[in-house]
């Protein structure tokens, strides 16, 4: 049932998109059909796969369990939110300070999960590794605004850096 | 001519030195996702300025050749492609890793590369000219003969479903389709009002979400699995195993025929070369249902030909001034700031310059192999740093690099949604593969298209039309049914074998 719901909603997504590519416009000197010419024949494709597909599945007796939310179990999945965080927040923290609370949040948190007795490792190790943190973040910031001159976000610390 | 030529570049330190240099740095660039070869190059640009026009080509040579090389670090070591030609070698590269080979799989990768960059150097010598009248004869409707086979190839040469595989491409054409229409640029499709979307999703973005962090972000539920070295010795410089490699030959020789011929027509690049060679390869191979465990066939296939590219793309942009793709398009501004004028007359009336150019690129390949053969021993260190550490430092750069594209945070969001949807379709056993092809084919397969309907009016017309173009999506259909149909002889032919 899973993977008819994401079929379904792939064809709903389809139907969008084809819906909307009638109505683009076409110039006049355009022998070509305009914008949606190309759009719509991929539709029309997908659409027959994903009948084949679906005719497939109802045919099939054995059912595989569709995974919808895989990303949002186990360690990987409080990674995943993590990082989600850190893309949320980038503007307004800003990239140095954003990153360096993920890579804080995400390294310890790996530790302790990777660790069978479940400890952070003791308080040398915890300053060592935010020293080292810290120092990998900076390294990256100047890499990326001083080497390759890319503006990263400065956030709350616009005045300083 | 030739041996004036030697002997002004061989001779001048200059010229060597920055020919190293430029493979170093195009190697660093490669092998970090988010960062590349253009990039690596525009960065030069400033300093080439105060260079003469030979120590120019020297620099940007290198750059170019170990840019495309230094993606297999990253491929093979953490299943990241450093570089979108190096997809095809994560999928035996990795696992390799996975074996305790890397170093031998780095070893083979190099090896590779090196033998493809050569190859089409040497083409580049002997066949510019007829090179550049192949590129000249194809028109829109061999293109999107070639891109369309090459779209169905692939989905023919991923394991479980071919529906699967090729919903996966159609999703991928039509990701690429998100943004204003090609050729008119009068319709905004499906930006849902979001001027960022004007310009589309960039394909690093899509490469890194849908491929590479998906692929990281899982692996820290893997935290406990130490990865180790098996057959790794500590030596200066890794040649592989000559005993593997010659079983290779005749995989090394095609793939780099096939990579040199890809990189000739423009616009359609290593990435597709490096897929385009893998699957040929597995069709060829005795032990198909092998590859993806790991084997050096894949490797060597994917290497071979996404290096053989950098001499065949070099062809439209010297002997016609046409870029292929945007690493070709920086090289071409370089050189026309040291006020060199690239076109038909360059390889007629400016000889030296030409063979300049082929003596940078043997020497740009040859440094390529020297630096990453002999870096091994310290690259594969790598994959011995705890994960813990490992994910979060990668998955930071990348980040930033993903950033530095469009200097925006919209591209962030977009990398979100990329990882979503890589993981739901790898979660379901639907390859991410055809998905990436489709996009990055997918710009220029609408683009052939509607140039198709603008020449020949229609679609039936092109079809019915006796040219080059016909026969390629003629094999295109055909290909993908009629290995379908093998392939349910053969599972019918082993359920037989096994009931007997």
């Amino acid at each position: 049932m899973g993977e008819i719901i994401f079929l379904l909603l792939i064809a709903a997504a389809g139907g969008y998109y084809y819906y909307e590519s009638l109505g683009y416009t076409v110039g006049r000197f355009d022998t070509t059909g305009g914008g949606g010419i190309f759009p719509r024949a991929i539709l029309i494709v997908l659409f027959v796969l994903l009948a084949a597909r679906l005719i497939e599945i109802l045919l099939r007796k054995e059912k595989a369990p569709f995974k919808f939310f895989g990303y949002l179990k186990g360690v990987g999945g409080v990674f995943f939110l993590s990082f989600t965080v850190f893309v949320l927040l980038i503007k307004p923290l800003g990239f140095v300070v954003d990153a360096t609370l993920f890579a804080l949040f995400s390294v310890n948190y790996l530790y302790y999960k990777a660790k069978d007795d479940k400890k952070l490792g003791g308080t040398k190790a915890v300053i060592i590794r935010t020293v080292c943190i810290i120092a990998y973040v900076l390294l990256v910031n100047w890499f990326f605004t001083d080497v390759l001159t890319v503006n990263l976000p400065a956030g709350i610390l616009k005045n300083i850096l | 001519m030739l041996q004036q030529v030697l002997l002004s570049t061989l001779t001048d330190p200059y010229f060597i030195l920055l020919a190293a240099l430029g493979a170093f740095i195009g190697i660093c660039f490669g092998a970090i996702p988010g960062l590349n070869t253009p990039v690596a190059i525009a960065l030069v640009l400033p300093i080439t300025y105060s260079l003469n026009l030979n120590h120019t080509l020297a620099l940007i040579m290198g750059i170019f050749m170990g840019g495309i090389s230094g993606g297999l670090i990253s491929a093979i070591l953490l299943k990241l492609p450093g570089t979108a030609a190096a997809i095809a070698t994560c999928l035996d590269g990795y696992p390799m890793t996975a074996k305790g080979e890397a170093a031998e799989a780095m070893a083979i990768g190099t090896f590779a590369s090196f033998f493809g960059g050569i190859f089409s150097a040497i083409i580049l010598i002997v066949a510019t000219p007829a090179l550049s009248r192949f590129a000249l004869s194809f028109g829109p409707w061999e293109y999107f003969g070639a891109i369309f086979l090459a779209c169905t190839l692939v989905c023919t040469l991923c394991d479980g479903s071919f529906l699967k595989g090729m919903i996966s491409t159609c999703i991928g054409i039509l990701l690429a389709s998100v943004g204003l229409s090609p050729i008119d640029g009068q319709s905004h499709r499906m930006t849902l009002g979001w001027s960022e979307l004007n310009s589309g999703f960039s394909l690093i973005i899509v490469v890194i979400g849908v491929f590479a962090f998906t692929e990281l972000i899982r692996s820290t539920n893997r935290l406990k699995d130490e990865k180790t070295i098996n057959s790794y010795e500590k030596k200066f410089f890794y040649f592989p195993n000559w005993k593997r490699m010659w079983k290779q030959k005749w995989n090394l020789i095609r793939s780099s025929i096939l990579g040199t011929f890809i990189g000739v027509l423009p616009g359609i690049g290593a990435t597709v070369a490096g897929m385009f060679s893998y699957a040929q390869a597995k069709r060829f191979s005795k032990h198909p249902e092998l590859f993806g465990t790991g084997i050096d066939d894949g490797i060597v296939a994917s290497e071979a030909a996404n290096n053989a590219v950098t001499g065949g793309a070099l062809v439209p942009t010297l002997s016609l001034s046409v870029p292929g793709d945007p690493s070709t398009a920086v090289i071409l501004s370089a050189l026309t700031i040291q006020g060199l004028q690239c076109g038909p007359m360059l390889v007629i009336q400016h000889q030296d310059i030409f063979l300049t150019v082929i003596v940078a690129v043997l020497l740009a390949n040859i440094f390529m192999y020297i630096i990453q053969a002999c870096s091994i021993r310290f690259v594969v260190k790598i994959i011995e740093v705890p994960l813990y550490y490992l994910v979060p430092a990668v998955v930071l750069f990348c980040a930033v690099g993903a950033y530095t594209i469009n200097n925006r945070s919209f591209d962030l969001l977009s990398l979100l949604l990329f990882i979503v949807l890589g993981w739901v379709l790898a979660d379901n056993q639907y390859p991410t593969m055809p998905l990436i092809i489709g996009f990055t084919l997918g710009k220029m397969l609408e683009l052939y298209y509607r140039r198709t309907l603008s020449y020949y009016g229609d679609l039936g017309h092109a079809l019915i039309s006796p040219s080059f173009g016909t026969v390629l999506v003629a094999i295109g259909v055909l290909f993908p049914v009629i290995n379908m149909l093998m392939d349910k002889r053969l599972a019918k032919k082993r359920a037989q074998q096994e009931q007997s």
